[in-house]
């Protein structure tokens, strides 16, 4: 049973933040119907800039997260403004392969800017661990649980009780009405972008902080973040509750698999974990194409 | 029937002709020419160019039957790309030293390729019936990370983790005509293998444009059209939606995976990693379709030879180092550890820029831009 | 016809100063061997290209970039006392293959007309690839891998202990410092790099008289936790860890976050200049960390090997920071440089010439800088040096690295067969 917890903190840490990034896609698309790639490019981005202001700078942890997050924050309005708007009206495809672009972008960037640093992220939690009975829990596994319902808290907070949540439900729902009741829709946009930037500069800087199973600080991060995606396809695109379910089921599924795959079925290898996420996904997209909590979509013949 | 001779396309029967002008059946000509000329007389650095846009080409014409034609965006191409490269591999000789595998000749292994790709999208196919676009995108990216799984797992056929050797001639025998295309033999001159595979690309590529625009000129073609336009409406008018949609992945895949053979005999050695066959080389052929210009064949190409020859060019024409005038800021270097973008860095960056330019400004793709030169010089002196 | 007759014309011309070359050139090679040797592919008179396939972008970078420092630096050096033979300048083309087996055989093809060898090759499984094309195109290239399927080929210019040696000075020196009867593990990457160790791993267990209780592998840059938690479920007191610095890192996260701590012991690349002083992983390294690497700590300049390097690194890039891949690089340069200089004096830097020079040099010599490399008069007599030495992890050391044992010559490591 010891085994057993352990890998269920493992796993609900990376579920954290698989949680965190779909989140990152939820928004988005409930905003503007577009599923946004460079989500796993805002989350390297995001590390590498914790660890510019960390471990360059020398500013504290906290102070790092919070540069980092208005860094991302405003590239992810700024690349809403200056490129996507313009393509409003375009087949989604044609929106969907702009993201893709970002997310190409980021790789050469902090390649050049950063070299790849052997160094990672130092976080207050560092590698100590608590032991609970016979289970030793790394604290920055717990870090990230907490951390993530914060930032998500926060954000159905925003989401339910404030005007600017009010907008986005509504935007969501039809975009021209919210126009005409004068809400500012671009305004919506932009703000989605820069929260989608908030959720991966968190997810980043703890995969890197050594949460999860993380390569470390490593721009290979934004694979990590693409398994995210069977997160939302479970919980549904435009479900950010759905999200977060999503993202701890995929999280937890993918590190017991890890776990108990070489004790009963050795052959498959212990990266048969990497593609549980986008079985599941399979399965779940013959049984219910629109996802746990998503919305269906009705089409009859 | 009113002879199409004229330079102008003027009436929807002459759209539908293969070669609707004299001027078309003229550059026709002219292409097939060059097609035979070129890989005798260029260097063997743009030959590795030209022989990896020609297997490009294919693979996104393809891909654009699917894409550009049917409306099913696919991420899934590097599952096909390496599905042809391992068959190639396997059935071609790559791994024969290592006592694994066949030696066939490349017609045998191309044809098997092409029945195992067309199977597979099949099987893939019939999923995609009840998903679309955004879903559909997302699906064809797990499609990528598993079947990444099942080549490191497979050793047999792929040789697991350490790769598989490609083969190192790919030659038919006719019995009085042989040639191989790794070491070809032109009016008596010795080519290099990267010129054979460009005779070998882009005799391909011609069929491949040829049997796609086939498709898309008569009625399967204006079926797909109708499902990507609005799938309920084809489904109303008697547009079977099984077949089409699904027909679309077979031909699609099986295209692609024959491109995949033609990539491995390229690269002569594959690993199935993330690097190698992963999303990055997905994206790469919509890039291709997208840069060219979505629904058109010669766009393919013409994004195929932009894309492809992207890298040599910005090797050749860049400076090793190159600091920004006046500023002095770095911004090209080669030296280790030293600030400045890599050749290689500034090649990703400019290409994932020309997806968002071209996107954003000219969506019809390098085929629009010809479009509309052509329009202006056939319209003379009437042009605007 | 005019133009026919001018093209017969032309060809006339070309073939005679075809004939014209070729009995210019057989009048050279007929002189005395000290001549100036014939223009080549890759030389022309006065320069010697050299060719390097080394990862410069991507995450093997952080081994190639100072291994490549190393190569330039060595060649700066000898340039400015004139060059090879004392006049011959040697310029490095180098490509950028980003680890990429498929990458690397593209950039061998473009740029194997342009130089006489290839100083560096780096990746055991590049080089297994590569090699092939060498045997058949008559081409010598120094690896920048330590494994022993390179000791026999003589396309290959081999240098230092093969990581066979390296394991098994490594065990040695464990088990006699309190490992005895302890239970031994292995970690490898999923390929030849991982299978050269962990053939050194088996044979040194013959010698040795120990079990191997338990061996992973894994694919590079995947997530190693399964494996991890494998090696932490058998308990292991030893782990020989075979991978690349980056795979290092998140493999010791893992051991830290599952508080599994066992002795490490790691051949020569798992190691990178600044995990010491790494935030979440440096204490491990410090305490459970041992490296086996060849050759005296960095700056000890009493051997004068690593006085001339040291000297040539402050002239040539004052900025290099301490690094076991740069001694690698400057090493590999320096062992190509014998095989030109005796190639320059038989007037010969043909590729056939060159092949010839090496089975000439006998032995390569590097003043300590590295074992020296018994070569003999054919590939088949070579016999690498077989001492390592065994470092532990210190902080403010350059390198991080301070000396356990040096020039550790153990009965395992000379019982060590290597196959071809």
């Amino acid at each position: 049973m010891t085994k057993f917890f352990s890998l269920l903190a493992d796993g609900l840490a990376l579920g954290a933040v698989y949680a965190l990034v779909a989140l990152g896609f939820v928004v988005i698309f409930r905003a503007t119907g577009v599923i946004n790639f460079a989500q796993g490019g805002l989350v390297v981005f995001g590390a590498f800039l914790v660890y510019q202001a960390e471990q360059t700078w020398g500013l504290p942890f906290w102070v790092s997260a919070l540069f980092a997050a208005v860094c991302v924050a405003a590239i992810g309005a700024a690349f809403e403004g200056l490129v996507l708007r313009r393509m409003i009206g375009q087949p989604i495809f044609a929106i969907i392969l702009i993201t893709i672009g970002l997310f190409l972008l980021v790789e050469p960037i902090t390649t050049t800017i950063w070299h790849n640093p052997p160094g990672g992220i130092e976080t207050p939690w560092g590698l100590s661990r608590v032991t609970i009975g016979d289970v030793k829990i790394l604290q920055v596994n717990i870090a990230t649980v907490v951390l993530g319902a914060i930032v998500m808290g926060g954000f159905f907070l925003l989401f339910q009780y404030t005007k600017v949540g009010v907008g986005m439900r509504a935007t969501a729902v039809d975009q021209e009405a919210a126009l005409a009741q004068g809400i500012n829709v671009r305004r919506i946009f932009a703000l989605s972008w820069a929260i989608a930037g908030v959720v991966a500069v968190v997810a980043g800087m703890m995969l890197a902080g050594g949460a999860g199973p993380a390569p470390g600080l490593s721009v290979s991060l934004a694979v990590i973040a693409l398994r995210a995606f069977p997160a939302i396809i479970l919980g549904g695109l435009d479900s950010p509750g759905g999200a977060v379910v999503g993202g701890l089921i995929i999280g937890v599924a993918e590190v017991m698999t890890k776990g108990y795959v070489p004790d009963f079925i050795p052959a498959l290898g212990p990266e048969f974990g990497d593609i549980v996420p986008y079985l599941i996904m399979l399965v779940i997209l013959l049984v219910r194409p629109f996802g746990l909590f998503g919305t269906p979509e009705v089409r009859r013949v | 029937m009113a002879g199409a001779s004229r330079a102008m396309i003027r009436n929807y029967a002459d759209d539908l002709r293969l070669f609707p002008t004299a001027a078309k059946r003229v550059s026709l000509v002219v292409l097939i020419a060059l097609y035979l000329v070129i890989p005798y007389l260029i260097n063997d650095e743009w030959a590795s160019v030209l022989a990896l846009a020609g297997v490009v080409a294919i693979g996104a014409i393809g891909l654009n039957l699917l894409t550009g034609y049917t409306g099913q965006p696919s991420l899934g191409m590097a599952a096909f790309i390496g599905l042809g490269a391992f068959i190639a591999g396997y059935y071609g000789g790559g791994r024969i030293a290592d006592g694994i595998g066949y030696e066939f000749n490349v017609f045998v292994y191309l044809f098997i390729a092409l029945v195992a790709g067309g199977v597979v999208g099949f099987v893939i196919g019939l999923p995609a019936l009840r998903l679309r676009g955004n879903y559909l995108v997302i699906v064809t990216l797990g499609l990528v990370f598993v079947a990444l799984y099942v080549w490191q797992k497979w050793t047999t056929f792929t040789g697991g983790n350490e790769g598989s050797p490609m083969p190192i001639k790919a030659d038919i025998s006719l019995g009085f005509w042989s040639i191989d295309f790794l070491k070809p033999t032109v009016l008596g001159k010795d080519l290099g293998p990267k010129q054979g595979l460009m005779y070998l690309a882009w005799g391909f590529v011609i069929v491949a444009a040829l049997l796609v625009k086939n498709i898309v000129r008569t009625r399967p073609g204006r079926a797909l059209q109708a499902v990507r336009d609005r799938d309920v409406a084809a489904e109303i008018v008697g547009v079977s939606l099984f077949r089409y949609k699904v027909g679309a992945f077979v031909i699609s895949s099986a295209i692609a995976t024959f491109a995949g053979v033609l990539y491995g005999l390229y690269l002569g050695y594959l690993t199935p990693d993330q690097t190698s066959l992963g999303l990055v080389l997905s994206i790469e052929f919509l890039a291709v379709i997208v840069v060219g210009g979505i629904g058109t064949i010669y766009g393919s190409i013409l994004g195929a030879i932009l894309i492809g020859a992207l890298p040599k060019i910005i090797e050749q024409f860049v400076p090793d180092n190159w600091n920004l005038p006046v500023l002095g800021w770095p911004i090209v270097t080669n030296s280790a550890g030293a600030t400045g973008f890599t050749k290689g860095a500034l090649s990703t960056i400019i290409y994932a820029l020309l997806i968002i330019v071209f996107l954003v400004f000219e969506p019809r793709g390098l085929a629009g831009i010809w479009r509309r030169i052509q329009a202006y010089f056939k319209t003379w002196p009437f042009s605007y | 016809m005019r133009g026919k007759k001018l093209g017969r014309l032309l060809g006339v011309v070309l073939a005679v100063a075809v004939a014209v070359g070729v009995t210019g050139e057989a009048a050279v090679a007929g002189a005395a061997p000290t001549k100036t040797p014939p223009n080549v592919p890759g030389f022309n008179g006065s320069t010697i290209k050299l060719g390097v396939i080394t990862p410069q972008s991507g995450l093997a970078s952080v081994v190639g970039k100072p291994l490549t420092e190393g190569n330039r630096v060595y060649w700066d050096a000898k340039n400015a006392k004139g060059g090879v033979g004392g006049k011959y300048k040697v310029d490095l083309t180098i490509q950028d293959s980003q680890y990429q087996v498929e990458t690397a055989l593209q950039s061998y093809d473009a740029i194997k007309g342009d130089v006489v060898a290839f100083n560096q090759i780096l990746g055991t499984q590049i080089v297994k690839s590569i090699l092939p094309r060498l045997k058949q195109e008559q081409f010598t290239g120094a690896p920048a891998t330590l494994d022993s399927l390179w000791v026999k080929q003589k396309n290959l210019i081999p240098i230092g202990a093969p990581y066979q040696i390296e394991v098994a000075n490594g065990m040695d020196y464990y088990l006699k410092n309190g490992g005895q009867g302890k239970k031994v593990c292995a970690i490898a990457q999923d390929d030849e790099y991982g299978a050269a160790g962990l053939d050194g791993l088996t044979q040194a267990s013959k010698t040795l008289k120990f079990k191997v209780s338990k061996t992973v592998r894994f694919a590079t840059t995947s997530d190693v936790s399964a494996q991890v938690g494998e090696l932490a479920d058998a308990n292991c007191d030893a782990v020989v860890m075979v991978s690349l610095p980056n795979d290092t890192g998140s493999i010791v996260t893992k051991m830290i976050g599952r508080n599994f701590t066992p002795q490490i012991i790691g051949t020569g690349p798992t190691w990178l200049t600044g995990f010491e002083n790494d935030a979440n992983n440096g204490a491990f390294y410090r305490d459970h960390f041992m490296l086996v690497t060849e050759g005296p700590a960095w700056g000890d300049t009493s051997v004068p090997g690593m006085a001339q390097m040291i000297k040539d690194q402050q002239q040539y890039a004052p900025d290099q920071k301490p690094d076991q891949y740069f001694a690698f690089g400057y090493a590999e340069s320096w062992a190509v440089d014998q095989v030109l200089e005796q190639a320059v004096k038989n007037g010969d830097l043909s590729k056939a010439g060159i092949q010839k020079a090496v089975n000439q040099v006998s032995t390569l010599k590097f003043d300590g800088l590295i074992g020296d490399y018994k070569y003999g008069s054919s590939a088949s007599q070579r016999n690498p040096s077989r001492a390592s030495t065994i470092n532990k992890i210190e902080v403010g050391q350059p390198i991080g690295l301070s000396i356990l044992a040096q020039n550790l010559t153990s009965q395992a490591a000379k019982n060590i067969k290597f196959k071809g």
